[in-house]
C-alpha cells in the first residue's frame, strides 16, 4: 500500500515538472512545433489528397 | 476499475451527446462547407464512421465487460503492445482534449471576451473542468443530466426564430453536382462521429449494461438529426458566405431579429456554448486522466488530474498559433488522426480477440480467464 502511494506522488510530480517544463519552453518560444505539426508530417500523404478535395471545390 | 462510480446507460447516452454536438454545431458547418458547398445539409447523413463506432465499442465492451479500456488493450494485444497502444490512445484524447480548449477559447475571445488573455479563458475551463473530474464519473455525468435540457431547448429556441429569414433556394440546385460533393464534406465531419468512440471508456461503468446499445443508437441518432439541422439552417440563411466565417452558427444567433423583441440571441448561444464546452472538456479531460491512470499502474486517479490539467492548458495553447491554422489542422491531419484512433485502432483490436477466440461462443469466459493468467503472471 505504501508503496503504491509512492507510485502515485512520483506520476504526480513528475507530470507537473513535465508541464512545468512545457511552460517554460512555450515562453520562451511560443511558435515551438508541436503535436500538430507531428501530426501532420505523419499522415502527410493523406493530408495532401483531403487538401486537394477542398481546393478543387474552392478553385 | 480505477473508478467505482455507477451511470445509468441514458446517463451514458447524454454524456456522449453533449462531448460530440457542441463543436459540431460550432465549428463544423464552417469547415465542411469548404468540401460540400451547397450540398453542405446532406452531408450528416454519410455518418458511416459513427456507425462503426458504436459496432466496435459494444463489441469490445461485450468481450471484457469489466475491466477499463487499457487493460482491455493489453488482454487482447498482449502485454508490450497493449502498453504502447493504450500510451498513444491517452496522449491522442490529451491532443484533442487541447484542441476542443483551445475551439472553447477562440470562441470566447474571439466573439465575447476579446480584451481577456487567452490563457486565463483556457485556465478558468481547465480549473473548473479539473475539479468536476475530481468528484468521479457520476459527478460529471449529473453535469450532462443537468445540461442537456437547456442546451437542446436554447438550440431549438435558436432554429424556431431563425425560420422566416431562411431562404430556400441558397440549396439549390439539390445535389447538382451529384452525391459527391456532399460524401467530400462528411469527411470532416467523420471525426465528429468517430468521438461516439469515447463511449468504449464510459461503458465498463454503466450499470444497467443491457440498455447500452440502444442508448448508443439513440444518442447516434440525435447527433446526426442535430448535425442536420444546424448544418441546414446554417446553409439557408448564409449560402455561400457559410465558408468564410469562423463560426457560422454564432452569426445565425446574431442575425435573429423577430419583431424587434427578440435580438441580440447569441448571449443565448453562448449560454449554450458554455454548458455544453463543459460538458466536452469534462468527458474527454477525464478519459485522459483516467486512462493515463490506468496506463501507469496508479491505484487512484486522482492525484494525476491537477498535473494533467496544467498540462491539458498548455496543451490548448501548444496546438496552433492561431484560430486559422488550428481549422486548417483540424479540416486536413485530424481526420487521418481521428479515423485511425477512433477506428481502426478499436476495429484492430476486436480483430485481433475474435481471431484468437475472445469473442465467440463462451464470451465472458474465455475473457477473464485471460485477465486471470495474466494477474497472475503480474
Amino acid at each position: 500500500m505504501k508503496k503504491r502511494m509512492g507510485r502515485e506522488r512520483i506520476a504526480a510530480v513528475v507530470l507537473t515538472l513535465a508541464g512545468v517544463a512545457l511552460a517554460a519552453a512555450l515562453v520562451y518560444d511560443p511558435r515551438m512545433p508541436g503535436p500538430s505539426q507531428l501530426v501532420d508530417a505523419m499522415f502527410r500523404p493523406a493530408v495532401n489528397v483531403i487538401e486537394q478535395l477542398s481546393a478543387k471545390r474552392s478553385g | 476499475m480505477i473508478d467505482k462510480g455507477k451511470i445509468s446507460a441514458s446517463q451514458m447516452g447524454k454524456m456522449v451527446y453533449l462531448a460530440i454536438t457542441p463543436t459540431a454545431i460550432l465549428t463544423a458547418p464552417g469547415i465542411s462547407f469548404n468540401f460540400a458547398r451547397h450540398d453542405l445539409w446532406l452531408s450528416p447523413v454519410w455518418a458511416v464512421s459513427g456507425v462503426i463506432a458504436v459496432l466496435l465499442v459494444s463489441g469490445l465492451n461485450r468481450m471484457h465487460p469489466e475491466s477499463g479500456v487499457i487493460e482491455t488493450c493489453r488482454n487482447i494485444a498482449g502485454r508490450v503492445p497493449g502498453w504502447v497502444i493504450g500510451g498513444l490512445l491517452w496522449l491522442y484524447y490529451l491532443y484533442v482534449s487541447g484542441i476542443i480548449l483551445r475551439e472553447y477559447g477562440e470562441f470566447i475571445v474571439g466573439a465575447f471576451l476579446s480584451d481577456t488573455p487567452l490563457i486565463s479563458v483556457l485556465g478558468s475551463m481547465v480549473l473548473v473542468c479539473a475539479l468536476a473530474v475530481r468528484g468521479g464519473v457520476e459527478i460529471v455525468a449529473r453535469f450532462a443530466d443537468l445540461f442537456l435540457p437547456a442546451f437542446l431547448l436554447l438550440f431549438l429556441l435558436i432554429v424556431l426564430l431563425i425560420i422566416p429569414d431562411l431562404h430556400i433556394n441558397y440549396m439549390m440546385p439539390i445535389l447538382g453536382d451529384g452525391i459527391l460533393p456532399s460524401m467530400k464534406g462528411a469527411l470532416v465531419l467523420q471525426i465528429w462521429f468517430g468521438e461516439l468512440a469515447i463511449a468504449w471508456f464510459l461503458l465498463p461503468f454503466v450499470s444497467d449494461r443491457e440498455n447500452a446499445k440502444k442508448s448508443l443508437w439513440i444518442t447516434f441518432g440525435g447527433i446526426v438529426l442535430t448535425q442536420l439541422l444546424s448544418n441546414w439552417v446554417t446553409l439557408l440563411l448564409l449560402g455561400e458566405l457559410t465558408g468564410g466565417y469562423s463560426f457560422p452558427f454564432l452569426i445565425l444567433a446574431r442575425y435573429v431579429d423577430l419583431a424587434e423583441f427578440f435580438t441580440h440571441l447569441e448571449a443565448l448561444f453562448m449560454a449554450i456554448w458554455v454548458l455544453g464546452a463543459f460538458v466536452k472538456v469534462c468527458v474527454f479531460f477525464y478519459i485522459t486522466v483516467t486512462g493515463a491512470a490506468e496506463w501507469m499502474g496508479l491505484r487512484d486517479y486522482r492525484p494525476i488530474v491537477f498535473p494533467f490539467a496544467l498540462l491539458l492548458t498548455l496543451f490548448g495553447i501548444w496546438v496552433a498559433a492561431n484560430y486559422q491554422e488550428m481549422t486548417h489542422y483540424i479540416a486536413t491531419s485530424l481526420v487521418p488522426l481521428a479515423i485511425t484512433m477512433f477506428i481502426v485502432v478499436p476495429a484492430i483490436l476486436y480483430a485481433i480477440a475474435r481471431i484468437r477466440g475472445q469473442g465467440s461462443g463462451n464470451r465472458h469466459g474465455s475473457g477473464r480467464s485471460r485477465t486471470s493468467r495474466s494477474r497472475q503472471t503480474q
